[in-house]
């Protein structure tokens, strides 16, 4: 929201947050997705 | 050849009547259409993250996974894994979609744009959500009467499916949905796990797998070496060009609506992340049940049967019903959730807006709850029109990535509009056509998904752009509505009617 509370109507950041949580969720969810695939990869190689 | 012993009837009756009890539950709670439609929009974390694995696994996955496997090796595993590499960016889009509050993928159309998009997309998204319900009947019959040496009949399993899901999804809508997927995610995963044992000690654990297979069908990207067929290799290329298909299908495959069910942002991205992850470990044992069948079943003519194979030769009594129940449970808590989507988007974005206006909320439930009837039925006869299962839920992939550019480019770009969504839908329909008829018959690799994907998705989002830039905008008014959803919180809608956007007596948002 801006300074009078009104909402912005144009495509902007603010879809975006609250970033604290957002940033947070994106980096677990790359280590789970990285961490799996190598996981999966390492079991099959050894 | 092995039937049913009865501890596997009475395994198979006892998920039946959970099942229609759930849904006799769930049917006090709902009063009106947004608790039918989305659950009331009061889903916590838990009952996210299961209705995110139970709908978004049916029982179509382990057959597709683990007879891609037994074709390409272990990159087979990105038949089922290609949403994987698109989860980072989903899980910064779904706070977006929550905020969007819809009800029904159709109705982001009604918001964003005009010119026909909304019915366009409801009618052919009720269209796939046949072909997909049929994908998943199909897949389930074949696999029951495969496991119950034919005492189930395919037709059985069909009719039996629909009807039961018809039940439950039609009493309890979202609510039932979700409740069901609580107790059907746990029967996934036994699925999805139970064949690993027996297989593993018949082929001598994963030394004797790497005794038997050469090392690229170990590999998670096959090389391109590895055979000089296109049409039978994924390698990168594939692999990314999946991605770029699956990243734009996801937001048109109508799981938009079941994502408006949580009651906040943070639910609904916790819980979704904790319900994909829990299937892409499903998806291992699935891969891995393909690559056994290699060894054991060296010369399989339809590799889709493995799975199938594998449940018949290696279940004890007991563990058949439950494996049974599982393919039921896998393929229900996908058919059931497609039951409420269609179901809404039938009566909200078609009845209620083109033929039947202005009735009371009860009227509208009611035929609510009739129209999934009618897509058991599509589906049915869908069902009968697909003989292989990858085949139909590749088409189904191609179908909602052609709209995926409408959708994706339009939540960020402003001076997007319906002439240019029209563009990039009909382009890409065209020119997949030409491919496929045409130009596949001359040279196979224009057949495969990511050869035709490679040049539909470029000219789709090309044709969005310049078509957009080169006609009259969109209404200024309706622009601002959308954009003022999306950048304003769950939980603060107040601000939306303060500012005249909304109106107090809409209840939906």
């Amino acid at each position: 929201m801006n300074d009078k509370n009104l909402p912005v109507t144009r495509p902007s950041m603010m879809m975006f947050q609250p970033y604290k949580q957002n940033v947070k969720c994106f980096l677990v969810v790359i280590a789970l997705v990285v961490g799996l695939i190598v996981a999966v990869q390492l079991f099959l190689w050894f | 050849m092995r039937g049913l012993a009865v501890i596997d009837i009475v395994v198979i009756i006892s998920y039946f009547v959970v099942l229609i009890v759930l849904g006799i539950l769930s049917h006090k709670k709902v009063s009106n259409q947004g608790d039918f439609y989305v659950g009331g929009r009061k889903f916590g974390k838990f009952m996210v993250m299961m209705q995110q694995f139970g709908s978004g696994t049916s029982n179509t996955h382990p057959i597709l996974v683990a007879g891609a496997v037994y074709t390409f090796g272990m990159a087979g595993i990105w038949y089922s894994w290609l949403y994987m590499l698109f989860m980072p960016v989903l899980f910064l889009l779904l706070p977006i979609i929550r905020r969007l509050r819809i009800y029904t993928t159709a109705d982001f159309f009604d918001l964003r744009y005009g010119k026909g998009l909304m019915p366009f997309f409801a009618i052919s998204c009720l269209a796939s959500v046949s072909v997909a319900t049929g994908t998943i009947l199909i897949g389930m019959g074949q696999v029951v009467e495969g496991i119950t040496g034919g005492k189930i009949p395919a037709n059985f399993t069909v009719l039996v499916t629909g009807i039961i899901g018809l039940i439950y999804a039609s009493f309890g809508g979202m609510i039932a949905a979700a409740l069901a997927d609580c107790i059907q995610g746990f029967l996934i995963v036994a699925l999805s796990f139970m064949l690993l044992p027996p297989m593993w000690l018949r082929v001598g654990g994963m030394e004797g797998l790497h005794a038997a297979l050469p090392p690229e069908m170990f590999s998670l990207a096959m090389p391109s070496t590895a055979t000089t067929d296109p049409a039978k290799t994924i390698g990168l290329f594939a692999i990314f060009m999946l991605f770029i298909n699956g990243m734009l299908g996801n937001l048109a495959e109508g799981s938009v609506q079941t994502l408006q069910a949580a009651k906040d942002e943070s639910t609904l991205q916790w819980g979704n992340l904790f319900g994909a992850m829990l299937k892409r470990i499903c998806t291992v044992g699935w891969a891995l049940v393909g690559l056994f069948a290699i060894v054991i079943w060296p010369k399989l003519e339809n590799p889709e049967l493995c799975f199938g194979m594998a449940a018949r030769e290696f279940l004890p009594a007991g563990l058949t019903g439950l494996m049974v129940a599982a393919m039921f449970a896998a393929g229900m808590s996908t058919v059931s959730a497609m039951q409420v989507i269609a179901s809404a988007i039938f009566t909200r974005n078609l009845y209620s807006k083109y033929l039947v206006k202005n009735k009371n909320d009860g009227h509208y439930l009611r035929i609510a709850r009739l129209a999934g009837l009618a897509l058991v039925i599509a589906g049915t006869f869908t069902a009968y029109q697909f003989t292989s299962v990858t085949k139909s839920v590749e088409f189904w992939w191609k179908l909602t990535a052609m709209v995926g550019p409408a959708m994706m480019i339009g939540l960020f770009f402003y001076r997007g509009n319906s002439w240019g969504a029209w563009a990039s839908i009909i382009i890409s329909f065209g020119i997949w056509f030409y491919l496929d008829r045409y130009l596949g018959q001359t040279d196979p690799k224009w057949k495969t998904i990511w050869y035709q994907s490679a040049v539909y998705v470029p000219a789709s989002v090309l044709a969005y752009f310049v078509v957009s830039l080169l006609t009259k905008p969109e209404d200024e008014r309706k622009l601002a509505r959308f954009y003022a959803r999306l950048n304003t919180p769950v939980g603060k809608e107040n601000i939306l009617v303060e500012a005249g956007l909304e109106s107090s007596e809409d209840k939906s948002i």
